[in-house]
């Protein structure tokens, strides 16, 4: 995912870091999973992502691990890459998980509904096997997760994306979802997003050379980031709301009507293969809901 | 009347979400503060403005899109649970259209402010509440970010949001004139 | 002559340096600019001007390998004082009107000098000048909300917003883009004045030579991330083929001056007007003896009452009329 660039260190002078702006990071190849659908590889996420988050034993977990890291090799992707942007997070990710090991051990049971047995206690800290279990399938379920979604991001373009998604809201309209909006708007979105980080470089070098101090210096950091970010995001936002006025002017200056009635030059098919993914997978969610609590 | 997708809300919604993935992949979204965190958010803002010009749908999906930025890019287990980082945040959208609103017609720099602080504090509270039910934090703890993160970071809300409206609409807190 | 103001040598530039989508913008660049002059900077798109421009304020520095001193100051030093510097040297982008964000036209002109903490009857004569200069009432438009203007009057707020700051240097980098052919004379009409009677430093970053023609004196062509040529304009203009071959055009009037000057008629200097070409080719149209009466009132037409004298070459007259007129 878009890494983010240093959290400490936050001085904008650098103007360059506008242009690492990057969503998914699509990794272009030709694995099993580039070539499925986009729809079935969004409903194979959602059933997969559905199974890690309501299942709580650590066999159901194992397993998950096992099958997300094979899908993960399956679409090619390097393991390192993957796990790269976990690396900062790491003390903060350990705190939590002291946390939570710590001071959630209360409740009788633990995630899978078995009971819970008290292994160790002094003053507020309590350490049970409930809250033992939390923390590793807590943790079990970010890697999985963080899997599933780089598996997404990195294996479909972002406009097939916006392509599928619109593709699987477009059965509900008639119940009332505006899925060739939602999609719309996500399409506007991935495509303006390049376009506004070049303009908001433009901003910035201007409020730069008018006299803006954009440096952090001293104690009182808040206020300087406060008028920092005021200096930059204000015309920014401005901007973009005057764009908004002229882009949909453009828009209905080319007869855009709406939905209704709308087709695609591009056709999305399902094959056999997105079949068989999509029933696998959710043959799979369904075993790992019914024994959600073994063990 | 604030259901209808027209063309400019569909328009205003992809760019306002573009800010949003602009400052969530990159150290903008994030404002130094005084705490224990260190950062406060600001990715949330473009939700409220949103929410704040053209009514709580906009409001609405601009905040399922913050949330799913934050699913994406989070690192925490807590972040990565689709109930703590997207559902919630569907709200701010509603509670920061509702404020707004429910207050132009008393003082609409009030009104924006309020619709600032009203859209933080859901998005505050709604992901730690939910963090808390889900396992994550202990009510205690969560209480506690709730107060530290919180309220620096609805100042600064109150502050960024203020700035871009009143100059949108032209209005200045009181005065007419500049201040020359 | 004293010592340059800013003097630029071999600077390099890339975007983006360590990354898959890197890119070299300036690859041994130069620049020399004299106190007080009016220089030119031109090439074609994607040449680097925009980045050698922005080292002029300290938005870039140099890399290892390239050298810039501005008033003597080497801005390699990372101790160097940017802020000073961006008081002195003011740079306008291309599109200035979207770095406004105060709700009021005043009160964005005076966040330039309010930032450098001068006191509020500064100021406020400052925001007067500033607006003075670029024609804008103040009492009619230092209340407006910035927002309700109309494009223009926007762009000259934000070039307000600059002059404020009443710096030494000003530097445009593509003013003119997007703006109507009278927009355009005006703006350029700004500059001249800013140039002759208030004295200041101005560099034009360009895409039409005919922006240069009555302002600049000395013109620098950058192509490929490097500086090609500087010198006079008139001198650079001349050079047709070597502009053409780095995808420039000189003046329509310049290279009809070298399409006469390769049919053996010479002119006696690069024209940079219409008013210059019709001087210079007169003397020459008078020797054909049926375009006497034309030429005299041909020129005056053109505003030009000089005296015809008997310097031109019969020849030259013939090929005037036969192969360009």
């Amino acid at each position: 995912m878009g890494r983010r660039v240093a959290h400490w260190g936050w001085n904008v002078e650098s103007f360059d870091f506008l242009r690492h702006v990057t969503i998914g990071q699509y990794i272009p190849g030709n694995s099993v999973l580039h070539r499925l659908d986009p729809r079935a590889k969004i409903t194979v996420v959602l059933l997969l992502g559905a199974a890690v988050t309501f299942n709580g034993s650590y066999l159901g977990h194992l397993t998950l691990l096992a099958v997300t890291l094979g899908l993960v090799a399956l679409a090619r992707l390097p393991l390192r890459f993957m796990l790269g942007g976990l690396l900062p997070a790491l003390p903060f990710i350990a705190l939590l998980a002291l946390l939570q090991l710590f001071f959630t051990g209360q409740g009788p049971t633990t995630l899978s509904g078995h009971a819970s047995v008290s292994l160790w206690q002094w003053g507020w800290l309590h350490l049970t096997t409930a809250s033992v279990q939390l923390t590793v399938i807590s943790l079990a379920r970010l890697v999985e997760l963080i899997f599933l979604v780089s598996l997404l991001t990195n294996t479909t373009p972002l406009t097939g994306l916006t392509h599928g998604m619109e593709g699987m809201l477009r059965p509900f309209t008639p119940l009332g979802l505006p899925a060739h909006e939602l999609s719309l708007i996500g399409t506007i979105a991935l495509r303006f997003v390049p376009v506004l980080a070049e303009q908001l470089e433009s901003i910035l070098k201007a409020q730069a050379s008018r006299g803006a101090d954009l440096h952090l210096r001293g104690r009182l950091q808040f206020i300087q980031a406060t008028r920092a970010t005021i200096v930059m995001l204000v015309p920014l936002f401005l901007n973009t709301l005057l764009r908004a006025e002229d882009l949909a002017l453009a828009m209905e200056a080319r007869c855009y009507l709406g939905g209704k009635g709308r087709t695609h030059y591009v056709r999305l098919r399902l094959r056999n293969l997105d079949y068989i993914a999509i029933v696998s997978a959710a043959a799979f969610t369904a075993a790992a809901l019914v024994w959600r609590n073994v063990l | 009347m604030d259901t209808r997708l027209t063309v400019r809300r569909i328009v205003i919604a992809g760019l306002l979400a573009a800010i949003t993935v602009l400052l969530g992949t990159t150290q903008l979204g994030m404002i130094p503060v005084p705490t224990a965190a260190g950062y406060a958010t600001i990715i949330h803002i473009p939700v409220i403005i949103g929410s704040i010009l053209d009514g709580w749908l906009v409001g609405s999906i601009l905040g399922f899109i913050f949330g799913v930025m934050t699913f994406i890019t989070g690192q925490i287990p807590a972040l990565k649970d689709p109930l703590v980082a997207i559902l919630p945040r569907i709200f701010i959208g509603v509670t920061a259209a509702l404020a707004y609103r429910g207050l132009r017609r008393w003082n609409e720099v009030g009104a924006v402010v309020t619709s600032a602080v009203v859209g933080t504090l859901t998005n505050t509270i709604l992901v730690l509440g939910m963090a808390v039910l889900r396992g994550y934090v202990t009510l205690p703890v969560a209480a506690s970010i709730a107060v530290v993160q919180g309220i620096p970071e609805a100042v600064v809300a109150a502050i960024i949001v203020g700035a871009v409206i009143l100059a949108w609409k032209g209005l200045t807190a009181g005065r007419r004139k500049a201040d020359l | 002559m004293s010592e340059p103001l800013i003097v630029a040598r071999g600077l390099e530039h890339t975007y983006m340096a360590g990354s898959p989508l890197a890119v070299r913008a300036l690859n041994g660049a130069d620049l020399e600019v004299q106190r007080g002059e009016a220089l030119g900077i031109i090439g074609p798109g994607g040449a680097g001007k925009s980045t050698l421009v922005q080292h002029l304020n300290g938005l870039l520095r140099p890399s290892r390998r390239g050298q810039l001193t501005i008033d003597g100051q080497d801005m390699a030093d990372p101790r160097t004082d940017v802020q000073a510097i961006r008081r002195r040297i003011g740079l306008i982008f291309q599109r200035p009107e979207d770095q406004l964000f105060k709700p009021l036209v005043g009160d964005d002109i005076a966040f330039g000098p309010r930032q450098l903490g001068l006191p509020r009857p500064e100021v406020r004569a400052r925001v007067q000048r500033a607006m003075a200069l670029v024609g804008l009432d103040f009492e009619a438009f230092v209340d407006r909300p910035t927002l309700s203007l109309s494009g223009g009057e926007r762009r000259r707020v934000a070039i307000a917003g600059v002059l404020a700051l009443e710096p030494e240097v000003l530097i445009l980098d593509e003013a003119t883009s997007g703006l109507d052919p009278q927009g355009r004379r005006e703006l350029l009409d700004l500059l001249r004045r800013l140039h002759r009677q208030e004295g200041k430093t101005v560099i034009l970053v360009a895409s039409y030579m005919e922006d240069l023609v009555d302002l600049a004196g000395r013109v620098a062509v950058l192509a490929g991330g490097r500086t090609v040529v500087q010198g006079e304009i008139r001198e650079v203009l001349a050079q047709g083929e070597l502009l053409q071959r780095h995808g420039l055009a000189a003046p329509e009037i310049a290279q009809i001056a070298e399409a006469l000057s390769a049919r053996g008629c010479r002119l006696s200097r690069t024209p940079l007007s219409v008013q210059e070409a019709a001087a210079e080719i007169a003397p020459h149209l008078a020797q054909h003896p049926a375009m006497r009466e034309r030429t005299v009132s041909g020129l005056s037409e053109v505003g030009d009452d000089r005296r015809l004298s008997n310097d031109g070459s019969p020849g030259c007259a013939l090929g005037v009329e036969r192969g360009v007129l």
